[in-house]
């Protein structure tokens, strides 16, 4: 039936970020349903209609299982990217001012990947960028000869650095305890 | 969950379904406990035993079930009998028969103690 096809379609498409094995799982068992559905008498028309829209089903769904771990990994990899490039004194970045820029878009980054992949994947990327870092700074000062650092400008830089990591995991857990995120 | 909101709802409040939603995890439970069964089966039994008062929708069951499943309750395998529609089906796990009892007793007490105050009321 190509309503049913149609459906199960959009719906794979609306579960996409997920999970491949979890995506094709869940698809098989709206399929099943259909199935008994349409044997217990339904029309394919009926059964689709009293199957939520794909958009908000998937939802749900996304809601309990988050996203894969590609994609988990996507959304990670720019915030760390930018953790490592928003440091004083990186290479090529020529005008100084823009190092706080990027921090800020860094710490934007590790915020939003707490937002969509949940408050566990927030920490684990806010550590992540906070060590990144922390690693790209003290890299750049060890290779250069001419850079000094007190020591308490040193502990200034690292306290201001481990920020990704109550945004990541802040902003994750305040999105799952959001009224109507249900759990 | 239920079709039809006209009977219990006044000025937006619908306390049907209110009630519902924080029952229909205990009516799972409470419904696999007789054996494993597939989705389409416990849409059926649930509005068959309750004499049509609770019409779940599928949009609803699917996810809970999943839910329950991820927190350890249910487990769930594919069986296909012969040629027929492979089907998803439900069962308790040791924990979820843990869980249903923890729930059926603090719905005792809950019940027992809005009745005592509801009394008052009425």
């Amino acid at each position: 039936m190509e309503e049913v096809e149609r459906y199960l379609a959009d719906m794979n498409k609306a579960l996409f970020g997920m999970d491949k094995k979890t995506r094709e799982g869940i698809v098989a068992e709206l399929r099943s349903h259909i199935s008994e559905s349409l044997a217990d008498g339904a029309s394919s028309e009926e059964t689709i209609k009293n199957l939520e829209h794909p958009r908000s089903l998937a939802r749900r769904y996304k809601q309990i299982y988050g996203y894969g771990t590609l994609f988990n990994i996507l959304f990670s990899m720019d915030a760390i990217i930018l953790a490592i490039i928003a440091v004083p004194y990186f290479p090529y970045l020529g005008y100084e001012p823009y190092y706080s820029l990027l921090f800020a878009f860094a710490i934007v980054s590790v915020g939003t990947a707490g937002l969509f992949c949940g408050k566990k994947v927030g920490l684990a990327v806010g550590i992540a960028s906070t060590t990144a870092r922390i690693l790209s700074f003290a890299t750049i000062y060890l290779l250069s000869d001419d850079l000094f650092l007190r020591t308490d400008d040193a502990l200034a830089f690292v306290i201001v650095s481990m920020i990704f990591i109550p945004v990541g995991y802040g902003i994750g857990r305040a999105k799952e305890k959001w009224p109507g995120n249900g759990d | 969950m239920a079709k039809d909101k006209g009977k219990s709802s006044s000025k937006g409040m619908d306390w049907s379904r209110e009630l519902k939603k924080g029952s229909i995890q205990v009516c799972l439970l409470a419904l696999l406990s007789e054996g494993r069964k597939y989705g389409f089966q416990i849409i059926k039994e649930l509005k068959e035993n309750t004499s049509g008062y609770i019409d779940l929708k599928e949009g609803t069951l699917y996810p809970a079930l999943h839910r329950l499943e991820k927190k350890g309750l249910l487990k769930s395998e594919w069986v296909t009998e012969g040629s027929g529609n492979p089907r998803k089906y439900y069962s308790l796990t040791a924990r979820g028969k843990e869980g249903l009892k923890e729930a059926l007793d603090e719905w005792g007490a809950m019940v027992k103690s809005c009745n005592r105050l509801i009394d008052e009321v009425r």
